[in-house]
């Protein structure tokens, strides 16, 4: 087979164009107006423009000349690094380019996504080895957040949204923490004893596999409106209840729906960890004299281990973004500013809920697939199951 | 019989909710103190019918492009994307269905386009992402027995690796299609209509029993599309194939 070019970066290369040709961002007098939509070219000035270009050749010279694996890849991380700056540099020139008005504030048109989309393709082709990419990513962000930090950013629009609610903002961020994590906590206290009980006695597992089942498919909204009614009620019967603060809206229909919905992952995770322990080794277990409990906890358990961790990410990555949603029912959290911004149709405002939104379901997946590389034993096959 | 309970149990509860006459009584039972109980605006088979049309084109949309997308990037001239097909999209599925569809809503305006534009993004996901996986996971002596019989590239695509593809791809397409119903529940709020907008409305205007119906239909929709679903994967099983 004759060799080929390097296609993905050419792909990366096409992305990042589109930032430059398509309009990156609208300079708006203030939220409401449509503002005057510039491209990455109107953006970028001689300086960055001349960066760009170069970065283009730096790209193509790579797929076309360079005949050196490694030194390649390096080429295409660092075209991906200074995508990523020049994304930030352009926002920060669009801020120096507002003239006036009430609340000037620059928003990211759709060019502003063909940037950091290009960094990402580059990067994600150039990675070798777990130590390089957090120093690409240190090396990423600290210029473009020094840059954002040091005022020049303020013209933001997201960061005019910001500031403009910064205490309320942090509180709703601790309000959505704690209760997508007391919703993955108590859905684990119940679903992995659940989820070995029903592994154990068929009779109790289809049923319950049945029923989380049904939960998943039910959509979140409807979920949270059809726990108000009964929850109003019982409050309204049951004076202690209401003292206790449950009612019809709020935290406890928000933290049962988002409950019910973390089980499922978690119970079926756990009964098919359990299922895929092989006879084998409980065999060898009872043969070594071991007792149930003995069998359960050093062989069965170990085994079902990086199962069950699945699911508890699988259900943490759900649960951050179905709690936005328990925003409409007066549970607060990030949602209460996406549906804001939804309703106000300021779109600066969406996104100032949407960002931390991904940033924290990003992080989230990330640290369980951590712990699942720290806490389950070397020796287990993981085929099947991302880490 | 057993079987039975289940598709009895949907129609029954179809019927009370889509029939305003027999809905009207019920909800003035259950909610004494509402003031007004069927959602006036329109009535909850429009809207059923509208939510239906939007989660259905997007899902349908949305297979199409996954299936290609998959195939594309299995073939010999499209592998050199896989690696970063399986990263972006094992990436965008921690993005949650409902901060997609407010971050599109921003580039596409409100109304029904946008909603649909951000359902099919979201819903390629998992039917690409299932492609994938059973087009590479198919047994090697499998394709090449194929080849062996002197089966042009298209011919095993076609007869071998698609059929055989076909369950775990049906699961991603029937995946994609219940998330659509429930963010299109959502989509309520950027104006696209369908059975969210009396949730919506009952919360604005804290109407229990407006809530109740538009929360109630939704539900039962997207339980029985998922059943509806299901009972179709299995047909589309190769006999062979088929668990007893």
């Amino acid at each position: 087979m004759r060799e080929r070019f390097d296609v993905v970066p050419l792909a990366a290369l096409f992305l990042g164009a589109a930032s430059f040709l398509m309009p990156f961002a609208a300079l708006k007098e203030n939220r409401v107006v449509d503002g005057l939509l510039l491209n990455g070219f109107q953006l970028a000035g001689p300086l960055y423009g001349t960066v760009a270009v170069l970065t283009a050749f730096g790209v193509l010279t790579g797929v076309f000349l360079m005949k050196n694996g490694s030194r390649r890849r390096l080429l295409y991380a660092a075209a991906g690094v200074v995508c990523f700056w020049l994304t930030a540099a352009l926002l920060v020139r669009a801020g120096m380019m507002l003239t006036g008005g009430a609340a000037p504030r620059v928003s990211p048109a759709i060019g502003f996504w063909g940037l950091p989309a290009a960094s990402y393709v580059l990067i994600d082709h150039s990675k070798k080895g777990r130590w390089r990419m957090w120093i690409l990513l240190v090396v990423m962000l600290l210029p473009a957040a020094l840059l954002l930090a040091g005022g020049r950013g303020e013209a933001i629009s997201v960061f005019r949204e910001w500031s403009a609610r910064k205490g309320r903002f942090f509180d709703e961020l601790i309000v959505h923490i704690r209760l997508f994590g007391m919703a993955v906590i108590s859905a684990a206290v119940l679903g992995i004893p659940l989820g070995i009980l029903a592994s154990r006695d068929k009779r109790i597992g289809e049923p319950v596999t049945a029923f989380v089942d049904a939960v998943q498919t039910i959509p979140s909204m409807a979920l949270f409106g059809l726990l108000m009614a009964p929850l109003a009620a019982l409050s309204r019967t049951f004076p202690l209840l209401r003292a206790m603060g449950i009612r019809g809206i709020g935290a406890a229909p928000a933290l049962i729906a988002l409950t019910l919905y973390a089980l499922l992952p978690i119970v079926r995770n756990t009964v098919a960890g359990l299922a895929s322990v092989p006879l084998s080794a409980i065999d060898a277990g009872l043969g070594l004299g071991m007792s149930q409990r003995q069998l359960f906890y050093r062989v069965e358990w170990p085994m079902a281990l990086p199962h069950v961790l699945t699911g508890l990410r699988t259900a943490s990555v759900q649960a951050v973004g179905n709690t936005a949603v328990a925003a409409l029912i007066g549970a607060g959290g990030l949602g209460i500013m996406i549906f804001q911004g939804l309703g106000q149709a300021a779109p600066d405002l969406i996104l100032l809920g949407v960002i931390p939104l991904i940033l924290i379901a990003v992080a989230v997946d990330r640290s369980w697939g951590f712990m699942i590389r720290r806490w389950v034993s070397p020796g287990l096959d993981m085929k099947g199951l991302s880490a | 019989m057993k079987r039975l309970i289940g598709p009895v149990l949907g129609l029954a509860s179809m019927a009370v909710l889509f029939i305003p006459g027999i809905l009207d009584p019920v909800l003035r039972f259950l909610f004494p103190g509402a003031g007004e109980w069927v959602f006036p605006r329109a009535s909850l088979l429009s809207l059923a019918a509208m939510h239906l049309l939007i989660s259905l084109t997007a899902g349908a949309t949305a297979a199409v492009i996954g299936i290609t997308l998959g195939i594309a990037a299995t073939r010999p001239a499209g592998r050199a994307f896989l690696p970063l097909i399986r990263d972006a999209s094992s990436l965008a599925q921690t993005l949650p269905p409902a901060a997609v569809l407010a971050l599109a809503i921003p580039f596409l305006g409100f109304g029904f386009e946008p909603v649909l534009l951000a359902l099919v993004l979201y819903s390629v996901l998992p039917v690409l992402n299932n492609t994938l996986t059973g087009l590479e996971t198919l047994p090697e002596p499998v394709l090449e027995a194929a080849r062996g019989m002197g089966m042009s590239r298209l011919q095993v695509l076609m007869r071998v690796e698609l059929p055989l593809a076909l369950p775990v791809i049906g699961t991603g397409i029937r995946t994609s299609v219940v998330i659509n119903v429930g963010t299109a529940t959502i989509g309520a709020l950027a104006g696209a209509g369908g059975l969210g907008s009396p949730i919506v409305a009952g919360l604005i205007r804290d109407n229990p029993a407006w809530v109740f119906q538009g929360a109630m239909a939704s539900a039962l929709l997207a339980l029985m599309l998922n059943a509806l679903l299901k009972a179709a994967e299995k047909r589309l099983q190769p006999a062979n194939m088929r668990e007893v």
